[in-house]
């Protein structure tokens, strides 16, 4: 258990889905505090603001006005300040390439959004109890979709 | 070892006391550095100096490199020289080292020769003496060789690298054969022996100075002193000790001892190392004109010095003492002699004017060792190095040993044993030179030999010494010439040379130094003793006596001369003023010098001692008293005496004491005293006053006498002396000369006897004759071969020994000319008669025996006896002749042999070998065989003739095996004889033929035709039975008897006749049937018959049966064989009764008969003469026997004498050359011979002659010869006869050149007709001349008629010339062309014309042919032309030499131009290219130029119209060199550059809209399905939160929605898979299909538990295909057989695999290959076939989405997946059954 709460950041330009995801993190069984961007830009003048605590984890929509979630990814890999953070990617897509993409551009892990609340919920159980130590040492392409059983 | 020189600017630390070890290396030096660096240790304490062959201008980096190979810190030298033990100094590549004043120092290098080896190691050698080691390693040439020479020399160690372990061996190699080396090692094994040097070095007291050896060494060095001087007879004892001491150290370090005791242990027992010893001692080392400096100062200096004073006769001496191995003296020779020859050219000298001037240089040596190596005069190539190249080519002689000193040097040199210190002396030497000897010695020898050199010098001759010696305390007997240079000059003064009693053994000749040893150790101790001191040295018997007596003392000799001093002397003795002497009274202080002569003169006398006492004597004004003895010493050769001073000083003091105290007793007592001395001095007075006046007397008288004979003695011993030394030393020369000799005679009687041995055991007489020609000498085969004797030979003249036998006059004029004008006597043939031996044929030679010395001339005259061998050549030469002769007998008969062998008229015939092939066969075989000579040779006879296989193989293999010949008799053959079949008889023997070795090679058949003697005798066969019949029945009695008269047979008749029996008549019995009256006559004719064997014939009476005696005549013939013997008797008896009846009737008509004849031959002979022919009648003999009339008048007119009963050749000889005469020889034998046109033999008659045989009834007896004389038509038909053949010569000539044209030619006759053709025309015409020839053209040619060729034919005949050119000839179907010419007579009349035709059908085919290919090209030409413009293309043609393009028309065209508009040119073409295309075409041209390789890439030009267009060229080199063309086409491809455009943009376009296609899909897969989610989202959302207050109805259609939103999610993502089916980039890979089943067994598992499916399924293949692809089918095939399952059946599900080939769809496709077949049967709901297609197309749905939930893509999925797999899918149903889903896959896919 952490002491702290977890800080967790989702940037989703689509307002649905911040609600689905406000609600479903709500249910989980985890403190947590939740920062919500509705964009790239906005995510980027986030985390480049001075003196700003930097999220645990931050939740990527891949499909973004202004700057996609691919550019942010990008952006952030290669920032040394913000290089270290746990990235999670949440998108529609469940194409091939974009796993493919992201896995390669350094993302943790891949999360498709699920069409049903209670698969949301569990999926969001499994992220923010990984050991992200552990989980990041023994990184490969095949535990890096999550997916519920 | 050289003392420090305290010279501040020398560098202080260059002379060290530890080794310091120089390594030199040339080529492959490097790796050798490395070796040796690597092995020597760090703490060696030695230092080491590098030196290498460098090129001096490359800066080294050897320090840095050799560095790396040791720890030892490795230095280059630069401006100090500090060696210091274990460093490593490198001399700098453009240095040198050298010595300068004693200390090495660093100078730059002479460019010229890279010696610096040599130099540094000579330096080393020089400054560090022993301490210097010298290493030389790898290297061409010889560059340290003379370095360590030098190094030895100064008692230092070489060491070179061994030959195996050197790159380049020839530098070590080189020191090793100049014997400088001690050790040769591999480099790294140097540093290990240098270490055991040093520490043998240091143990030996090497370095030490002398005072700090320890002192029981001492008694070992005198041991070893003595073992050496045992050995070699030479005392070491007053060698420079140190020096003696460091050589002993350096060989107990090469033999490897540890100290001195040891090495005197091995020493003792080792002869070689005493000998090694002894020559290291003695240092060998020198070399050719060592120090040149000297040697230019003795030829600027002391050579004209010499040679000044010297008169022509008198010798120039030179004496080199201590010349080691004689390159010293040959030196000084060869520097002589080149001074002579300069000198002669100056001609200032006495030698010059032309006598010849004598040098002698004696050059001496202890060691035997090296006189012998001196004497043998051969150097090696080092050694001779320092040499100029002439000094060399003049002075030295290249062998094989190497280089040898000629004879003009070698003759001037004698060499010698001889120890200057002890052997007597040379004398009366102009020069003598003794280098580096004298440095070994300590000052005592140095005096010797200074003194011994005085004396051996001339007055005013010269000394040379070493470099480094000084003539020290000798200086008053030498004087220094040169200042810089070691030579003196002797002074003239009296010299101190004292010959020491001579240890020479009693023969004084044989200088044997084995012979001296046992001299010496015969009385060892003796020698000891003497040679020590007392024999040798005054001073230590001196010292002996000294030592008891008192101090002051001097020893004397004979000449009052000090020799020397012992204590404080100057009381006695002072220095006078002027010149210093050491004459003993001329320093006696004033007083002494009387008394002392007095007392010397007494002791010498009297011989004891003698003592003066109180002399008085005044020094520096002091009176004192001197006692003064005079001592003989005993035991020196020379008189010596020890002059011992004893000093009383007057005691003035005590005088003045005296005066005052006691004076008066004192007074008294020095009266007594003077008193004393007083009468002491009277008494001596008076005794000397008695004796001098008694001796006065004498003296007086005696006193003239001496006077005149002193004088003469006084000159006489002044000669004698001066003789005696002479003697002395000319006997030394004599002794060493003797010693020469001896060797040289000894040389000498080898090759005499040698030359003695050939001599007399040469097999051919010699003789030696003198100028008179007398005999000298003969050796033994002359007296043993001529029978001489030795006692009237010799001495005799050569020409009168033995009875002047030898006396032939050109022999002796050639003999007398070879003397005087040395000609030589060769090969002179002489034959002489000798009385002993008999005739003797010999050769002589002879010429002068060459014999320089000797003024006598001799003649060798060698004598050959030849005479056997020239009787054997004769002998030979007829042999030969005969020889040859009977070689061409053999030949000839051989021949005959042949011949005979093929002519004779038996069979022979050879088979050889085995399978008896034909060897030989002859005309008679081969008749009888019926073959040819070719059909038989060498062909086996079964194989020629295989029908005799069978009768002849058995027995010809029989003979050939046995050897037993095999006879056939009477075979009988039938053969061909003159064509004609006949019947043959032959005997023939088949007999072995032998080779030489008598084995059988073959068979030799000889067969004899016995046809005749088998038909004879069948004949007498048959006619035996002939007579038997023909004796039965014939009417005569016959009978026959044996050789003794018995009948044995009787015929019918005879018995008929008789009728008796045959038994009643035979035998004697037949005297009954005879006339008792004939009986007697018949019995005596009978005897008589069978006596003589004659034939009997008698005419008697026979009784008839009727018994009537009738007349008959018998006749009996004897039967003889060959022998004449008589076999047997025929007889028969004829009845005459009725003959004897008409005998008398007939008589009568005889002689009518008798009468008419005579009548008609008188009738003949008148008709014979009434002839004109003559008609001669010769007799038997050809005797005239009758001539007509007619002959007789010719014959008569020629010989009236009449010629009847002479012979026809007596008369004609003639007859026998015009063959007359044979002829009638002829007709003689009975032919009839006729001789036409017979020319008379002396007129130009000619006859035509008959002989005719002359017969009578018996036999021919004569000839009738019939002439005619024919003159005329003879006459005649000559000249018809020479026409004739004149005509056949024309015409012969005619022909051939007919023959020989190759043009048709034929002549013709009127109307045509042939006459004659040549071959060319029968060839062509395919006719036969003699068919042809007088045949008309017409009828020859039918088809001639009316053609141009009969025609023209015709014309000629009328007398046109015809010429027709080529042109097509219908009759002979070729082209030709003709002449035809008419022939005329001599009357001008046409006889005949002649054609002649050639064949010109070739030229024209090929004309035509020409044409034709022209014609073609022409139309090619067009043909192109037109598809250029059709095509739109033109060519060029462009020679790269030239620069010329041509183009075509079309090209012109393109470029909208009329044809040749311009001029082509590459710029012009340039100017129509496209302005942006410009410079890229013009890099391609010059791309192209340069590789030959046209880049085709199109280009736009603008045309002359302004229109743009795109162009491409090709082009292809032909040729090459100057005719190197480029050859091409030009395209105009606007239209495909149009086209290709045009689809560019289409493909653009397409791309773009699959872009947009593409997003589509991405927003449909995304931005679609985003609401969707949404809108199940948030009724999820509801109905969980806020359901139950919702209605039953609201939850209802919640649901809906969700159901609703949730196929739409399912169609588009159906769709966005089928879509980006296509396009996606998937990979095939290996994909096992039970995997892929397995995992969609695993997604299907919970729907197949549900629905409780069964599936049933094969193993399936793997193939190559995109794993996911075949995971979405089989996904979709199963789901869909269990989700159209019927309602209330388990779903069944079979997969099927099948391999097929070549497999047909019903209806559709056809498909060849290998296929994997799988079926996916169901038993579902099925379906109507005809759906078949529709199930496969999207969205198409059989069922209601309410019944099945579907998105009615799955299936098209599946088809579009197979189709992307290369397969096909079909699927057949019947609705409520199944449905079966098949699809192919290619097994091609398969990997």
């Amino acid at each position: 258990m952490y002491y702290d709460p977890l800080h967790i950041l989702l940037a989703d330009d689509d307002d649905d889905d911040r609600l689905f995801f406000k609600d479903a993190i709500e249910e989980v069984n985890i403190k947590t505090v939740v920062a919500m961007v509705n964009d790239g830009v906005e995510l980027m003048e986030y985390l480049n603001k001075p003196g700003i605590r930097l999220p645990d984890l931050v939740f990527l929509d891949l499909n973004m006005p202004r700057k996609s979630g691919m550019e942010c990814l990008i952006e952030i890999r290669r920032d040394s300040k913000l290089k270290d953070m746990v990235i999670a990617i949440y998108s529609t897509s469940g194409l091939e390439k974009d796993m493919e993409e992201t896995f390669v551009k350094g993302a943790n892990i891949y999360i498709k959004k699920p069409n049903d609340f209670d698969v949301l919920k569990t999926l969001l159980d499994k992220v923010v109890t990984i050991n992200w130590q552990y989980h990041t040492s023994n990184f490969n392409k095949e535990n890096f979709l999550l997916y519920v059983q | 070892m050289a003392a420090p020189k305290k010279n501040k600017t020398q560098p202080p630390a260059t002379v060290q006391n530890f080794p310091i070890v120089g390594i030199g290396a040339s080529a492959g030096g490097l790796a050798a550095f490395k070796r040796l660096l690597a092995a020597i240790p760090e703490s060696s304490g030695m230092a080491y100096v590098l030196v290498q062959h460098l090129d001096p201008t490359h800066e080294s980096i050897l320090p840095e490199i050799l560095q790396r190979s040791t720890k030892i810190p490795v230095h280059e030298i630069t401006d100090d020289i500090h060696l210091a033990p274990d460093h490593i100094y490198i001399i700098p590549s453009n240095k040198i080292l050298t010595s300068t004043d004693g200390v090495l120092q660093l100078a730059p290098r002479d460019q010229k020769i890279n010696l610096s080896i040599d130099i540094f190691f000579t330096s080393l050698a020089d400054v560090h003496k022993e301490f210097a080691v010298g290493v030389v390693l790898s290297g061409t040439g010889s560059d340290g060789t003379l370095g360590l020479k030098a190094i030895k020399e100064h008692g230092g160690i070489g060491i070179a690298q061994d030959s195996e372990s050197a790159a380049y061996d020839s530098m070590p190699q080189s020191a090793v054969n100049a014997g400088v080396v001690d050790f040769i090692l591999a480099p790294e094994k140097i540093p290990a022996q240098l270490l055991q040097i040093n520490s043998s070095y240091k143990t030996s007291h090497f370095f030490k100075a002398e005072e700090e050896l320890p002192k029981d060494d001492e008694g070992i060095f005198k041991q070893i002193l003595l073992l050496l001087r045992q050995r070699s007879g030479v005392d070491f004892t007053y060698y420079k000790q140190p020096t003696f001491h460091r050589r002993i150290a350096r060989r107990i370090a090469i033999v490897k001892k540890k100290n001195l005791a040891d090495y005197l242990k091995f020493l003792r027992s080792n002869k070689a190392e005493q000998d090694a010893l002894f020559q290291d001692v003695l240092i060998p080392v020198t070399s050719f004109f060592r120090d040149p400096k000297t040697f230019l100062a003795l030829t600027e200096t002391v050579f004209p010095a010499l040679f000044k004073e010297k008169t022509a006769d008198e010798p120039i001496r030179v004496w080199i003492a201590g010349c080691s191995t004689g390159e010293e003296a040959y030196s000084i020779a060869i520097a002589l002699h080149e001074y002579i020859s300069y000198a002669k050219g100056i001609s200032s000298f006495a030698f010059a004017k032309g006598q010849g001037l004598r040098l002698q240089i004696f050059a001496t040596d202890i060691s035997d060792k090296n006189i012998k190596k001196a004497r043998a005069a051969i150097y090696t190539k080092a050694d001779v190095e320092v040499l100029s190249s002439n000094q060399i080519k003049n002075y030295f002689k290249k062998n094989i040993g190497g280089y040898e000193v000629n004879k003009i040097i070698r003759d001037m040199c004698v060499f010698a044993p001889h120890n200057f210190l002890k052997d007597p002396p040379f004398a009366k030497m102009d020069l003598i030179t003794c280098r580096n000897v004298l440095i070994y010695m300590d000052t005592f020898l140095q005096k010797k030999a200074f003194a011994t050199f005085h004396y051996a010098l001339k007055e005013s001759g010269f000394l040379l010494l070493g470099k480094s010696e000084t003539i020290g305390a000798s200086s008053d007997l030498f004087e220094q010439v040169e200042k810089h240079e070691k030579i003196y000059s002797r002074k003239s003064v009296h010299g101190r040379f004292m010959h020491v009693a001579t240890e020479r053994p009693s023969n004084p000749q044989r200088v044997d130094l084995n012979q001296r040893l046992k001299a010496d150790v015969a009385t060892p101790s003796a020698m000891a003793d003497k040679s020590r001191a007392g024999g040798l040295d005054f001073r230590k018997s001196a010292e002996a006596v000294m030592i008891a007596k008192s101090p002051a003392s001097v020893v004397v000799n004979e000449a009052m001369d000090i020799v020397h001093i012992h204590g404080d002397i100057t009381p006695f003795l002072q220095a006078p003023q002027g010149k210093p002497t050491y004459n003993l009274l001329k320093m006696a202080r004033e007083g002494l010098g009387f008394e002392l002569r007095n007392a010397i003169h007494k002791a010498k006398k009297e011989e004891t001692t003698v003592a003066k006492e109180n002399i008085p004597i005044n020094t520096n004004g002091k009176q004192s008293l001197v006692t003064v003895e005079i001592i003989p010493l005993s035991d020196t050769i020379d008189p010596h005496f020890l002059i011992r001073f004893e000093k009383k000083i007057i005691p003035v003091a005590q005088e003045e004491k005296a005066s005052s105290s006691g004076k008066t007793i004192e007074i008294q007592k020095r009266n007594q005293q003077l008193e004393n001395e007083l009468l002491q001095t009277r008494e001596d007075m008076r005794s000397i006053t008695e004796d001098m006046e008694a001796a006065n007397e004498e003296l007086q008288s005696g006193n003239e006498e001496l006077q005149s004979s002193n004088e003469e003695m006084q000159s006489l011993n002044e000669e004698l002396e001066t003789s005696k030394e002479e003697l002395q030393s000319t006997n030394e020369e004599l002794i060493i000369v003797n010693q020469e000799l001896l060797d040289k005679q000894e040389q000498l009687n080898a090759s005499r006897f040698y030359a003695e041995s050939i001599v007399s055991t040469v097999r051919h007489p010699l003789i030696v004759l003198d100028k008179a020609l007398r005999v000298k000498s003969a050796n033994a085969t002359f007296y043993k071969k001529f029978k001489a004797e030795e006692q009237d030979t010799e001495g005799h003249f050569f020409y009168e020994i033995q009875n002047r036998q030898w006396d032939d006059s050109e022999m002796r004029s050639i003999l007398e000319k070879i003397l005087p004008k040395h000609e030589r006597l060769t090969d002179f043939e002489l034959i002489l008669k000798f009385p002993t031996i008999g005739e003797r044929t010999l050769l002589l030679n002879a010429l002068q025996i060459v014999n320089e010395k000797t003024a006598e001339q001799l003649i060798l005259l060698a004598i050959e006896d030849v005479t056997e061998r020239k009787t054997a050549e004769l002998k030979l030469e007829t042999i030969a002749i005969e020889l040859a002769a009977k070689n061409k007998l053999i030949e000839v008969s051989k021949d005959k042999f042949r011949n005979l062998i093929l002519q004779a008229p038996v069979l022979i015939t050879t088979f050889h070998g085995p399978s008896f092939t034909v060897e030989t066969i002859n005309k008679t075989t081969l008749e009888v065989w019926g073959k040819t000579y070719e059909e038989v040779f060498d062909k086996p006879l079964f194989e020629v003739s295989p029908e005799l296989e069978d009768g002849l193989n058995k027995i010809l293999n029989d003979v050939y095996t046995t050897g037993e010949p095999f006879a056939f008799h009477e075979i009988e053959v039938q053969l061909k004889r003159s064509g004609k079949p006949d019947k043959a008889y032959f005997n023939s023997v088949y007999q072995p033929l032998r080779d030489l070795d008598n084995k059988i090679c073959g068979i030799i058949l000889i067969g004899t035709e016995v046809t005749e003697s088998v038909n004879a005798r069948k004949l007498i066969e048959e006619s035996e039975n002939l007579f038997r019949t023909i004796a039965d029945t014939i009417p005569h009695m016959i009978w026959s008897a044996t050789a003794e008269g018995h009948k044995n047979y009787i015929n019918k008749y005879c018995l008929d006749y008789t009728g008796l029996s045959f038994e009643e008549l035979k035998g004697d019995a037949w005297a009954k049937i005879i006339f008792p009256e004939d009986i007697e006559k018949d019995l005596e004719l009978w005897h008589h018959s069978l006596k003589t064997g004659d034939d009997f014939s008698i005419e008697k009476r026979l009784l008839h049966n009727d018994g009537t005696y009738r007349w008959h005549i018998s006749h009996a013939i004897a039967q003889k064989n060959n022998h004449g013997i008589v076999t047997g008797w025929m007889g028969s008896s004829t009845e005459i009764e009725d003959q004897k009846r008409f005998t008398e009737k007939l008589e009568i008509k005889v002689k009518e008969r008798t009468a008419e004849l005579s009548e008609r031959k008188n009738f003949i002979e008148t008709l014979i003469d009434s002839s004109i022919d003559t008609i001669i009648a010769f007799d038997k003999d050809l005797r005239y026997l009758s001539m007509n009339k007619t002959a007789r008048q010719v014959l008569e007119k020629h010989f009236p004498e009449g010629i009847v009963g002479k012979r026809m050749d007596e008369v004609i000889p003639h007859v026998h050359d015009s063959g007359t005469y044979a002829q009638a020889l002829l007709a003689l034998e009975g032919n009839i011979i006729s001789q036409k046109e017979y020319k008379a033999y002396n007129e130009e008659k000619y006859y035509d002659v008959d002989f005719i045989p002359l017969r009578n009834e018996k036999e021919i007896y004569g000839v009738m010869a019939i002439s005619r004389d024919v003159t005329e038509s003879v006459l005649a038909s000559l000249a018809i006869k020479k026409a004739n053949s004149e005509l056949v010569e024309r015409k012969n000539l005619v022909e051939a050149v007919l023959e020989s044209s190759k043009d048709y030619i034929g002549v013709y006759g009127q109307d045509c007709t042939l006459l004659s053709i040549n071959t060319a025309s029968e060839i062509l015409m395919g006719w036969d001349r003699a068919d042809v020839v007088g045949k008309t053209l017409l009828e020859l040619l039918p088809d001639s008629k009316g053609s141009k060729e009969e025609s023209d034919l015709r014309s000629a005949l009328d007398g046109n010339n015809i010429h027709n050119e080529a042109y097509h000839s219908a009759l002979t179907g070729r082209y030709i062309e003709n002449y035809i010419k008419p022939l005329k007579d001599s009357n001008g009349n046409i006889y005949a014309a002649v054609a002649m035709a050639n064949d010109v059908t070739n030229i024209m085919l090929r004309q035509k042919e020409i044409e034709s290919s022209r014609e073609i090209l022409q139309i090619q030409n067009e043909t192109f032309e037109l598809a250029e413009s059709i095509a739109k293309f033109g060519s060029y043609s462009w020679n790269m030499a030239s620069g010329k393009l041509v183009y075509s028309d079309s090209l012109f065209r393109l470029l909208d131009c009329e044809p040749d508009e311009f001029v082509p040119s590459f710029e012009k073409f340039l100017s129509f290219i496209h302005p942006d295309d410009l410079q890229e075409v013009t890099n391609n041209g010059e791309e192209t130029t340069k590789t030959g390789i046209l880049i085709e890439t199109p280009y736009r030009i603008i045309s002359k119209t302004g229109q743009t267009k795109y162009f491409r060229s090709t082009g292809k080199y032909t040729g090459d060199g100057d005719h190197t063309i480029l050859i091409g086409t030009v395209q105009d491809i606007s239209k495909d550059v149009a086209a290709s455009q045009e689809l560019e943009t289409k493909n653009r376009e397409l791309e773009n809209a699959n872009a947009e296609l593409a997003s589509f899909g991405y927003v449909a897969s995304h931005d679609l399905q985003e609401p969707l989610r949404k809108i199940q989202g948030f009724s999820k959302r509801i109905l969980d939160k806020d359901g139950d207050k919702l209605s039953d109805t609201a939850k209802d259609y919640f649901n809906r929605i969700n159901g609703a939103a949730h196929r739409m999610q399912n169609l588009i993502e159906s769709l966005l898979s089928f879509s980006s089916m296509g396009m996606s980039e998937l990979v095939h890979e290996k994909t096992d299909l039970n995997q892929t089943l397995q995992e969609v067994l695993v997604v299907l598992n919970e729907l197949i538990t549900e629905k409780n499916t069964v599936i049933e399924y094969q193993n399936l293949p793997t193939l190559n295909a995109v794993p996911v692809q075949m995971h979405q089918l089989f996904l979709n095939l199963i789901s869909n057989s269990i989700k159209y399952a019927k309602p209330d059946v388990s779903p069944y599900i079979k997969i099927r695999v099948e391999k097929v080939t070549n497999f047909e769809v019903a209806g559709r496709e056809k498909r060849n290959g290998k296929f994997w077949k799988i079926e996916i049967s169901d038993n579902g709901i099925g379906f109507e076939q005809q759906y078949e297609h529709k199930i496969f197309e999207v969205f198409q749905r059989l069922h209601g989405k309410t019944e099945y939930i579907g998105t009615g893509i799955g299936l098209a999925i599946c088809k579009k997946i197979i189709q992307a797999h290369n397969g096909i899918i079909t699927a057949t149903g019947q609705p409520g059954i199944g449905a079966t889903f098949t699809f192919f896959l290619p097994e091609g896919n398969k990997l």
